[in-house]
C-alpha cells in the first residue's frame, strides 16, 4: 500500500514539470492569439480548439475511438506476424538472408504509396485500414525479435546445455526472456506507427476516423477542428504507447527494479 | 581409501583437442594426450598459464565440446550420456544467472528443466541457498547481488541435481581477494560435507593447494599435464593451514613446476 502510494507520488513528482509547462503554454498561447488578433486559420486559440473537441456533427471522441480500434487491431496483427517472422529469422540464417532484403525494402516504401494498393485489395471498409496499419507495425518487431532472440548470453546457453535442456525449454526459458527488452523496443515503435498507419489509410479513403476528420477540416478550412483532431491523434498515440510501456514494466520487473535502483 | 573409491568417477584417456584447421584456418592443438583419473570425492585442481587447455579439458568432460581423439568417461558413461543423466555440474567464471528470475528460481532452474515438481524443486533450492549461505536473498534479483553472492547462487544451482562431478572453471577469478578467501574456505567445507567430486580450474597456486587433494600442473602449446602434486595437508582445512610450513612448501613446489612448464 505504502509502496503504491510512494509510486503514485513518484509519478506525480515526475509529471509536475510538464503539467506546469502545459498550463503556462496554454495561457500564453490564448493571450497572444487574443491580443494580436491572429486569425483562427493560422493559429486557433486553445479555447476554440477545446470547443471543437466537443462540437461538430459527430463527436470527435467517436472518430478517435474508431481510429484507436484500427490502430490496436493493426498493431496486434502486425506484431503477431512480425514476431513470428522474427522467430523464423532467428532460427534460420538462410531464410533470414533470403527474405530480409524484401522486408527492409518493404519498410522503405512510403505508406502513402502502399496504402492505396492495400485499399484496392481489402476494400473500402475497416479491414483495409487495419491491413495498412498492420503493414506499418510489422517491421520493427520482426527485426527486434530476431535481434533479441540472438542476444542471449553465451554462458547462459552453456548452463542450459549442461542441464540437458530441450530446444523448447531453451526457447521459452532462455531466448524469449532474453529477448523481452528488444521485443518491447519493437512493440513501442509498432504502436507509434500503428496510429500513423490508421490515420494515413483514412486519408486515402474513408468517411470516418481521425484521418477523415483532418481531411474534411482541411478542405473546409475549419482550423480549430483540424487542430482538435491533431490533438486527439497525439493523445491516442500517447495513450497506446503508455499502455505498452505499462505492460513492459509489468513483464520485465527485473528491468524496472534496476531502474528504480538508480 | 577403500577399493570402491579407487575406481575413477571421471577419467580422461588419451584426449586430444584440436581447434580450427578446417577451411584453411590455423589449427590449435589445445590438448595433447591427456590421461587423468579422478576418484569419487576427490578435489582436483587444474593449474597452468592461460591457454594451456584447462577450460578445454573441463568442457570435454561436460560435453560442451567433443575431443578430436580419446575418450572421457563419467561413472562409466560418455560425457553426453552423463550430461543427459544430469550427472554433471558446471560453474563458470561468470555466474551466468538468468536476470529475469529471482535467486530461488535461478537455483531451481536445472531441476525445473528436469521436470521436478515445483514444491520439491523449491524446497531443494531453499536448502541449497542455506548451504551456500544466501538463504535471505531468495527473492532478490541477480542484479541486486554482489559478485560473491552471485557466484554462491551459481554454485548452488550447479549442485541442485546432485551431480556426480562438479566442474568449476575459475569460479572465483573475478572476485576480490577477501571474498575469494572466504569462498575458498566455505567451498572446502562444502565439498567435504557434501562429498563432492570437484575439478577446479584456477590461476592461483595458493588457492589450488588450499582446496585440493591433488593439483594437476599443465603447460601450453600443446596443452599437456606436466606434473601432479599430491596435497597431504590435513582436513578439515582452515585458513590457519596457510601458515604451516608444509603449505608454503607445496606452494613453492607448485610455483617452480609452473615456471618450468612455462617458457615464453
Ligand atoms: N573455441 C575455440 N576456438 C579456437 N581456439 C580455441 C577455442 N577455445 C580455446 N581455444 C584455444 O585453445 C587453447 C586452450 O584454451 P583454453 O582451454 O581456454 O585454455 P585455458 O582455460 O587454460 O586458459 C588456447 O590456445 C585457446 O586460444
Ligand atoms: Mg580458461
Amino acid at each position: 500500500m505504502t509502496d503504491l502510494r510512494a509510486r503514485l507520488t513518484g509519478y506525480a513528482v515526475a509529471a509536475f514539470p510538464v503539467a506546469v509547462t502545459t498550463v503556462v503554454l496554454v495561457i500564453v498561447w490564448e493571450v497572444l492569439v487574443t491580443v494580436t488578433g491572429t486569425p483562427a486559420y493560422i493559429i486557433p486559440a486553445p479555447s476554440r480548439i477545446w470547443d471543437a473537441l466537443f462540437s461538430g456533427n459527430a463527436n470527435l471522441a467517436w472518430h478517435t475511438a474508431l481510429t484507436g480500434f484500427e490502430s490496436i487491431a493493426g498493431f496486434v496483427i502486425g506484431s503477431v506476424l512480425g514476431a513470428m517472422l522474427g522467430i523464423v529469422f532467428a532460427y534460420s540464417r538462410f531464410i533470414a538472408r533470403s527474405l530480409m532484403p524484401y522486408v527492409i525494402a518493404s519498410n522503405t516504401i512510403p505508406v502513402v504509396a502502399v496504402a492505396p494498393i492495400i485499399m484496392l485489395w481489402f476494400g473500402s471498409g475497416l479491414g483495409s485500414k487495419i491491413a495498412v496499419t498492420a503493414f506499418l507495425s510489422f517491421f520493427p518487431l520482426a527485426l527486434n525479435m530476431m535481434k533479441g532472440l540472438q542476444s542471449y548470453d553465451r554462458t547462459v546457453m552453456e548452463v542450459f546445455h549442461v542441464a540437458a535442456a530441450t530446444p523448447t525449454q531453451r526457447f521459452f526459458k532462455m531466448r524469449l526472456p532474453s529477448a523481452l527488452p528488444y521485443i518491447f523496443v519493437g512493440l513501442k515503435l509498432n504502436v507509434t506507427f500503428s496510429v500513423i498507419g490508421a490515420i494515413v489509410s483514412e486519408f486515402v479513403q474513408a468517411d470516418r476516423g481521425l484521418g477523415f476528420v483532418i481531411m474534411t477540416a482541411y478542405r473546409t478550412l475549419n482550423m480549430p477542428r483540424l487542430w482538435a483532431a491533431m490533438l486527439a491523434s497525439a493523445l491516442l498515440g500517447i495513450l497506446l504507447f503508455v499502455l505498452v510501456a505499462a505492460a513492459e514494466r509489468l513483464l520485465i520487473p527485473w528491468h524496472s527494479s534496476m531502474r528504480e535502483a538508480k | 581409501m577403500t577399493a570402491m573409491a579407487s575406481i575413477p568417477i571421471l577419467s580422461f584417456k588419451d584426449i586430444d583437442v584440436v581447434y580450427g584447421g578446417e577451411r584453411g584456418t590455423h589449427a590449435v592443438t589445445a590438448l595433447k594426450a591427456i590421461d587423468l583419473d579422478i576418484r569419487e570425492g576427490e578435489f582436483v585442481s587444474l593449474i597452468g598459464p592461460s591457454g594451456c587447455g584447462k577450460s578445454t579439458l573441463l568442457r570435454v568432460a561436460a560435453d560442451l565440446i567433443k575431443p578430436s581423439a580419446g575418450t572421457a568417461r563419467i561413472d562409466g558413461l560418455s560425457p553426453s550420456d552423463a550430461r543427459l543423466n544430469r550427472e554433471i555440474g558446471f560453474v563458470f567464471q561468470d555466474a551466468a544467472l538468468l536476470e529475469w528470475r529471482r535467486i530461488l528460481a535461478n537455483v531451481a532452474l536445472p531441476l525445473e528443466l528436469q521436470g521436478i515438481p515445483k514444491d520439491k524443486r523449491l524446497a531443494r533450492a531453499r536448502e541449497l541457498l542455506r548451504l551456500v549461505g544466501i538463504a535471505e536473498f531468495e527473492n532478490a534479483w541477480p542484479r541486486q547481488l554482489s559478485g560473491g553472492m552471485r557466484q554462491r547462487a551459481s554454485i548452488a544451482r550447479a549442485m541442485s541435481t546432485r551431480p556426480r562431478v562438479m566442474m568449476m572453471d575459475e569460479p572465483f577469478g573475478a572476485l576480490d581477494q577477501i571474498t575469494r578467501d572466504r569462498l575458498n574456505l566455505e567451498l572446502s567445507a562444502l565439498a567435504e560435507r557434501e562429498k563432492m567430486t570437484v575439478v577446479f580450474v584456477t590461476h592461483s597456486i595458493h588457492e589450488a593447494i588450499f582446496l585440493s587433494d591433488r593439483v594437476v600442473v599443465m603447460s601450453p602449446r600443446p596443452g599437456r599435464i606436466t606434473e601432479v602434486i599430491d596435497v597431504d595437508l590435513p582436513r578439515p582445512r582452515t585458513l590457519a593451514v596457510r601458515e604451516t610450513p608444509r603449505f608454503n612448501e607445496l606452494c613453492r613446489l607448485g610455483e617452480r613446476l609452473l615456471g618450468e612448464g612455462f617458457h615464453d
